[in-house]
């Protein structure tokens, strides 16, 4: 057998120092593809559901949309508080419950739903919520309610409705957005990873990457890493950050997944959100 | 841990999610020491004298050696160490080097690699690198050079720098 031929037989045999650890790669590899990472085969989603609403029941193309906005709370409660509950959290909640209502049951909402790419989605998600919040504040204005203290541009807002729209918003509400989609995703991946008895995986991403990267604490060393986490080699620890990044990846993906209609428009959306926050003034919620 | 998101910087989000596709999260310069050592220390999987004895042909003294070596440490170490074992460290430091993705930093990579080189020249008088002395001593001072390559390292190095220095 030629040398060459021979060395790389032997590398491959002795899983030498871990870097050709096959058994190790062949956990990460099953780890990848038993928790949820469906390569480009996109799966059954709400919003799928919804977008198909016209020739499916239409009950449950109203419960998927009704789901989907209630995973999106913190955006829609962001933007009915700043805009028209003068920050007022409870009135906001109200509104929002009120808006989950309509959708649940209504046919009206559920009817228009055929946006297909991200910004489409939340363009109209947007839209609906803003006249919905108009017509329910004019509504209890005409119950002769005391409108909350902070809305006093409600008339304002009732004279001018759709051309305010243009001018307010929807910019602070796509970075709501993403902020929603990057938490969702934070959530499900420590999730998954903890019911899948990878605690190691979301350990090291906190630590070496959420946690840095967003709170500014320093990462946690890597001598107390490997020590936390049992870690036999540097190439270990190496393939389990590569498996969180990959993961966090996945977990973006899915969620953007929930309101999108194929793998195209996820890419998009993804790109469209990090630009987004990238060029976004830094108000936070 | 949700609510930071609420919180943070928005460009720092945008760094988040960049991330899964940068050098993010990897081992920084002040941890180049800490990797070395656990690289030294991790298990050398070599699934037995028999199944190493299949691949290349090797002396009764090598069969003892292997069975003496469970780590890189042990092999830099030892008194006789088999010289396939050496070429086979100094492959893998070599592609880790090559390799900017790779499991190693290029520096800890660079400090394996002389290390398998020198050990050879000392403990079983070969030569196992196309490098001549002059390109090998340069890679010696360097890596002496490096405050965090630990004890074991430093004095291999030196040891290796009288044998080849003019």
């Amino acid at each position: 057998m030629p040398e060459k031929r021979r060395s790389k037989r032997i590398l491959r045999y002795l899983s030498f120092f871990g870097e050709y650890d096959w058994l190790w790669a062949q956990r990460t590899l099953a780890g990848m593809s038993n928790d949820g990472n469906r390569g480009h085969g996109f799966v059954t989603t709400p919003w799928s559901l919804v977008i198909a609403a016209g020739s499916l029941d239409e009950e449950a193309g109203r419960k998927a949309l009704g789901e989907l906005v209630r995973l999106y709370k913190p955006a829609l409660t962001f933007y009915l508080r700043k805009k028209f509950c003068g920050d007022d959290e409870h009135l906001a909640d109200e509104l929002f419950s009120a808006f989950v209502e309509k959708i649940l049951v209504g046919k009206e909402l559920v009817g228009k739903a055929h946006p297909r790419q991200g910004h489409q989605f939340r363009q109209f998600i947007m839209t609906a919520l803003h006249r919905f919040a108009i017509t329910e504040l004019r509504r209890l204005q005409t119950l002769k309610r005391q409108p909350p203290e902070g809305i006093e541009s409600l008339e304002r807002l009732l004279e001018y409705d759709g051309a305010e729209l243009a001018i307010i918003g929807p910019a602070d509400f796509d970075v709501a957005w993403a902020r929603n989609v990057v938490a969702e995703a934070l959530r499900r991946m420590e999730d998954d990873c903890l019911k899948s008895g990878r605690a190691e995986v979301w350990g090291v991403f906190e630590h070496r990457l959420r946690a840095p990267i967003l709170d500014g604490v320093p990462p946690m060393p890597y001598a107390q890493l490997i020590q936390r986490f049992g870690f036999e080699s540097p190439a270990q620890a190496y393939n389990v950050l590569g498996v969180a990044k990959r993961k966090f990846e996945q977990h973006l993906r899915e969620v953007i997944s929930g309101y999108v209609a194929d793998w195209n428009s996820v890419d998009a959306e993804l790109r469209e959100l990090q630009v987004i926050l990238a060029h976004a003034t830094n108000a936070s919620q | 841990m949700t609510s930071s998101v609420y919180k943070a910087d928005t460009a720092k989000l945008a760094q988040l999610i960049a991330s899964v596709n940068g050098k993010e999260g990897c081992w920084g310069p002040e941890e180049l020491g800490d990797v070395l050592r656990h690289q030294l220390a991790a298990p050398l999987e070599v699934g037995g004298v028999s199944t190493v004895a299949q691949m290349v042909s090797i002396s009764p003294e090598d069969e003892r050696a292997i069975s003496e070596i469970k780590n890189l440490a042990d092999l830099f170490g030892h008194p006789r160490p088999p010289l396939a074992l050496l070429e086979l460290a100094k492959e893998f430091a070599k592609s880790n080097r090559e390799c900017p993705h790779g499991p190693l930093p290029s520096e800890v990579a660079a400090v394996i690699y002389f290390a398998a080189i020198v050990t050879a020249l000392l403990r079983c008088g070969k030569r196992i690198t196309s490098l001549d002395d002059k390109s090998i001593l340069a890679g010696l001072d360097w890596a002496v050079g490096q405050q965090w390559i630990g004890v074991q390292m430093r004095e291999l190095f030196a040891e290796g720098h009288r044998l080849l220095a003019p």
